[in-house]
């Protein structure tokens, strides 16, 4: 009768243990819950004094009215941003072809809602709403400003993933990484949308 | 002068209170307000770190079930019979 024990170099075809969660998406996570803790901190402050505002009046008069309908529109090109950057994602993970064609459409359609925020203030302070004209004026720029600000930084971020898909040189954490982050920024948009503009 | 103020807020208690924004409000729905931004301000943290805790565990144990399954695979296709003995 022969023993016949487990031979270790059959089991050399078992892959190499992957972490639970990748090093860049846990930073990111870190990262994003600071960041939504700050929005949190904001936002709070900013319902705290429209529920002081004089008479309960808010926008205070005599300060422009936001545009909300056009916002409607830009929150739109947000959203479709992300639903076609996690489009981008089945197809990094199914290996297709399809991955920047969608990384590329994502990026343009959330560069395309900064640039068109970015064209709203500049009528909102031609019509006088700035940063110190009022609390209202404060908080839009802060809280919405602070918003195009990681915006940005996401963008520049998914285009750094592009250039290295270019490169062939992405590692699959790389996107991941930037991914979490543009969730982020699309996700909170609306609750800013309705909390500030509405 | 921590003492000296100590002092002042052990005799008159009250005092402190003038510190407490909910407390001076100057309308009801100031004071809803900061009631609910508490609750909020509390909660959220609590539910993210949850949320997430939540979810890595999940995602280990689904990565521990793929790799079990797949050792497991490796060692049937390996070992598809029981050896034959001689004799």
């Amino acid at each position: 009768m022969q023993d016949h024990p487990i031979d270790p170099a059959r089991f050399s075809y078992l892959p190499r243990r992957k972490p639970v969660i990748e090093s860049g998406v846990l930073g990111m996570l870190i990262f994003i819950f600071t960041e939504l803790m700050l929005f949190a901190g904001f936002v709070s402050a900013f319902l705290i004094v429209k529920a002081n505002a004089v008479g309960g009046v808010w926008p205070p008069p005599g300060q422009p009215r936001l545009p909300i309908a056009q916002t409607l529109f830009n929150s739109a090109l947000l959203v479709a941003s992300g639903v076609v950057l996690y489009l981008a994602h089945r197809a990094l993970v199914a290996k297709s072809p399809q991955f920047q064609k969608r990384l590329i459409a994502a990026v343009l359609l959330g560069a395309a809602f900064v640039v068109l925020q970015g064209m709203e203030w500049v009528a909102l302070i031609a019509q006088g709403l700035t940063l110190t004209s009022s609390l209202h004026g404060s908080f839009f720029y802060v809280i919405i400003g602070l918003h195009g600000l990681h915006a940005l930084a996401a963008i520049a971020m998914l285009m750094r993933v592009l250039r290295k898909t270019r490169q062939d040189k992405l590692r699959d954490g790389q996107f991941f990484t930037a991914e979490a982050f543009w969730y982020f920024v699309v996700g909170i948009w609306p609750v800013l949308y309705w909390q500030v503009y509405l | 002068m921590r003492f000296a103020l100590l002092f002042v807020l052990s005799v008159f208690p009250n005092l402190s209170a003038y510190a407490c924004s909910l407390c001076l409000a100057e309308n009801e729905e100031s004071r809803i307000m900061f009631i609910l931004t508490t609750i909020l301000l509390t909660i959220l943290p609590l539910a993210v770190i949850g949320g997430t805790i939540r979810w890595a565990v999940k995602k280990a144990e689904r990565m521990r079930e793929e790799e079990d399954a797949f050792a497991l695979n490796g060692i049937r296709t390996q070992n598809p019979s029981p050896p034959q003995h001689e004799g």
